[in-house]
């Protein structure tokens, strides 16, 4: 079976969050920057329980944050 | 270089360490005769048995140097990076990964072992592959856990 490719928004809704940074979206997450950092660029693919607490924080649905890439 | 690749040099550097001081004691001692144990599993017995706790020590002195020297390095540069010295899911996993892929490099030396003891060789011999074997497993996942923090997990 192919493997699939997870991507997500991260990036583009911490913008859109009064520009959040990095560094504060980790804090309340209660991981560390750089997981944030590994997550925006694709190189980590967060728990789902990580993941509903990031749509959480955004206040929407967890499939608007992270897609699966054809 | 974040702060998880800058503890798995820390514990590579504790790793370098312990092996060359250790390995130095140990030949010193058999070589001036004040560390000459007859039986051959006695001797491994006491090597291994002292390696273990002299090993943690020195990793927990260079842990501790690397946690102050980092912070000393950031306050110099005027950062204040809050929370990097988490250690969350993301982390457990690349030590997780790490671990059980250099692991197979411990099985490795074992079967080694074995096979010198199958062909009747030394005792020491099989002591020493799993010893070899062990450090070159601590390297390995060093190593491995750095290419994790780096390629992605």
């Amino acid at each position: 079976m192919k493997k699939l490719v997870i991507n997500n928004n991260v990036r583009k809704y911490r913008f859109l969050k009064d520009e959040m940074t990095q560094q504060d979206l980790a804090k309340e997450l209660g991981v560390s920057r750089q997981t944030i950092v590994a997550i925006e660029k694709g190189k980590y693919s967060p728990s789902l329980e990580l993941a509903f607490k990031l749509a959480r924080v955004f206040e929407m649905k967890i499939d608007d944050l992270f897609f699966v890439e054809e | 270089m974040n702060y998880g690749e800058g503890r798995s040099i820390a514990e590579l550097i504790s790793s370098v360490i312990t092996v060359v001081v250790y390995g130095t004691l140990v030949v010193l001692g058999i070589v001036f005769e004040w560390f000459v144990i007859g039986d051959i599993l006695q001797f491994w017995a006491i090597v291994i048995l002292i390696f273990i706790p002299f090993s943690v020590v020195v990793r927990i002195v260079v842990s501790i140097v690397y946690s102050v020297g980092n912070t000393v390095a950031h306050e110099i540069k005027g950062e204040f990076p809050e929370g990097d010295e988490i250690v969350d899911e993301r982390d457990r996993l690349i030590m997780l990964k790490a671990t059980r892929n250099s692991m197979f490099l411990f099985v490795v030396g074992f079967f080694v072992g074995l096979i010198f003891l199958a062909f009747q060789l030394s005792p020491h011999f099989f002591f020493g592959s799993i010893v070899l074997f062990g450090i070159l497993t601590d390297f390995a996942q060093t190593a491995l856990t750095i290419i994790y923090y780096r390629k992605g997990v």
